[in-house]
């Protein structure tokens, strides 16, 4: 019988059958895994806190032959502050999408599995946005498609005066004039107070950024450079990006109405 | 499915379209019918046609019926004060057996998922606001499921239905019978040991 242990956090369950459950997971020793979970959608089932979505776990899982199961598992942490506020959990959301979307199945990252889980813990204490921002900043870089932010992406001059540009297809920022050759492709104009944000995300750590006050202006212009740096090197958008926009819109149409 | 006629093959192929319907389990379900009274496949054939054809939603509470409203709603002897939320109808069911609850319904026909993309347009919320502006409901009990996605359901209910002065409230969380307190997660037995109770 071929048994082994890890730590995971559950990404994903979905349902099968009538009682059991597939779950996609990201584990400490192993990365992301596809497991079933038998018996997990039983009301009386002992397993059935610790599979829920957002939740760090110990597995015992049983290697099968083409898909493993769940042996045992004990919950090892549940984020309770994220189910006390929308915000949570639609950016506790994103950041997940993120994992299970950027990452490959079997290939751990200890590192990304650390920043995940300290910022599930930060989006429970400081500004969800934010903490969901440099989250994403983070795992792109760790993934490998960390933006050049040091020099223009395009002519390797520094980055000078306060109108800027962003280009994922030159990965990175881009000065003033390369921003003018490169108009045609897909680019977003920022200020330097969004570049130097992304620095400062990048730098510190997540329980660090409650101190970073940033300004509406810049949250929308981070806003829309990850979201260019994602789709373009991810290859798709993400869903619950879609679903927060289509909230805040929602929002606003019924406060404009009141 | 080559073994077979392509009759029973397209039989064979629609069942397994079923949710919970494997290969096997269609061809098992295929050869019974075929082999059972011609009377039993055409029962089973109206039952889906007329099912099909005659189920709507309630206009009230968007739960399944036959008829313009449904039973529930229909009934006068009901308590129109309380509303108990609920994703799908098979919950509206699940209630109704415990008969302990003589409310109204709502049914939302799904609940808020970032992941899926779904939101608060794609449920009948915009029917449930209609229904709450009436006036006449002074309690919503939000009976979602204590899952992620219910979760999210019933903050966001509840963060449009409080300002409109009705009384919020959220089926309890519990441990339930059968259930061990040694595999009880974190939020269900914090949440259990809040909501304790005297024993009378």
């Amino acid at each position: 019988m071929k048994l082994y242990k890890t730590d995971a956090l559950v990404l994903r369950n979905l349902s099968r059958g009538d009682i059991d459950q597939l779950l996609v997971l990201f584990s400490l020793e192993y990365g992301k895994l596809k497991v079933m979970a038998h018996g997990s959608r039983k009301i009386t089932s002992r397993k059935r806190g610790a599979v829920q979505p957002l939740t760090l776990t110990r597995f015992l899982i049983h290697k099968g032959r083409y898909l493993d199961s769940v042996r045992q598992c004990e919950e090892l942490e549940s984020f309770p502050e994220l189910f006390l506020r929308m915000d949570r959990i639609c950016y506790a959301s994103y950041a997940v999408e993120l994992i299970e979307n950027s990452t490959v199945e079997g290939e751990a990252n200890q590192v990304l599995f650390a920043v995940l889980v300290e910022t599930l813990r930060q989006l429970g204490r400081g500004d969800p946005e934010i903490i969901a921002r440099a989250f994403a900043l983070k795992l792109i870089t760790l993934v490998g498609y960390k933006p050049v932010l040091d020099l223009c992406a395009k002519c390797r001059k520094n980055l000078t005066g306060k109108a800027l540009a962003f280009s994922p297809p030159a990965g990175g920022f881009l000065c003033a004039d390369c921003a003018r050759e490169n108009s045609e492709n897909q680019m977003v104009m920022c200020h330097r107070g969004t570049l130097e944000t992304i620095k400062l995300m990048l730098a510190w750590e997540l329980s660090k950024l409650g101190q970073l006050k940033v300004d509406s202006g810049t949250r929308g212009e981070l806003y829309y450079v990850l979201k260019l740096h994602l789709e373009y090197h991810l290859g798709y958008r993400c869903a619950t990006e879609m679903f927060i926009d289509k909230l805040r819109n929602r929002n606003n149409r019924y406060n404009t109405k009141s | 499915m080559k073994y077979y006629g392509a009759s029973i093959t397209r039989l064979i192929d629609e069942l397994a379209g079923l949710p919970g319907v494997g290969p096997k389990s269609a061809q098992r379900m295929a050869l019974y019918l075929l082999n059972a009274p011609a009377q039993v496949t055409q029962n089973l054939a109206n039952a889906m046609l007329e099912a099909r054809k005659n189920i709507r939603y309630c206009s009230v509470c968007s739960n399944l019926t036959d008829t313009q409203l449904c039973q529930i709603c229909s009934d006068p002897r009901r308590n129109r004060d309380i509303l108990c939320i609920v994703e799908e109808p098979k919950d509206v069911s699940a209630i109704e057996k415990v008969r302990g609850f003589k409310g109204m319904y709502h049914v939302l026909h799904g609940a808020i998922s970032p992941r899926d993309n779904i939101g608060p347009d794609e449920l009948t919320v915009k029917q449930l606001l209609k229904r709450l502006q009436e006036g006449t409901i002074k309690e919503v009990i939000l009976a979602t499921n204590p899952n992620l996605e219910g979760e999210a359901t019933s903050l966001f209910l509840s963060q449009i239905i409080k300002p409109m002065g009705i009384k919020v409230t959220r089926l309890a969380y519990g441990l339930p019978m059968g259930a061990s307190v040694e595999y009880a997660d974190e939020v269900t037995l914090t949440r259990a040991l809040e909501g304790r109770r005297e024993i009378e």
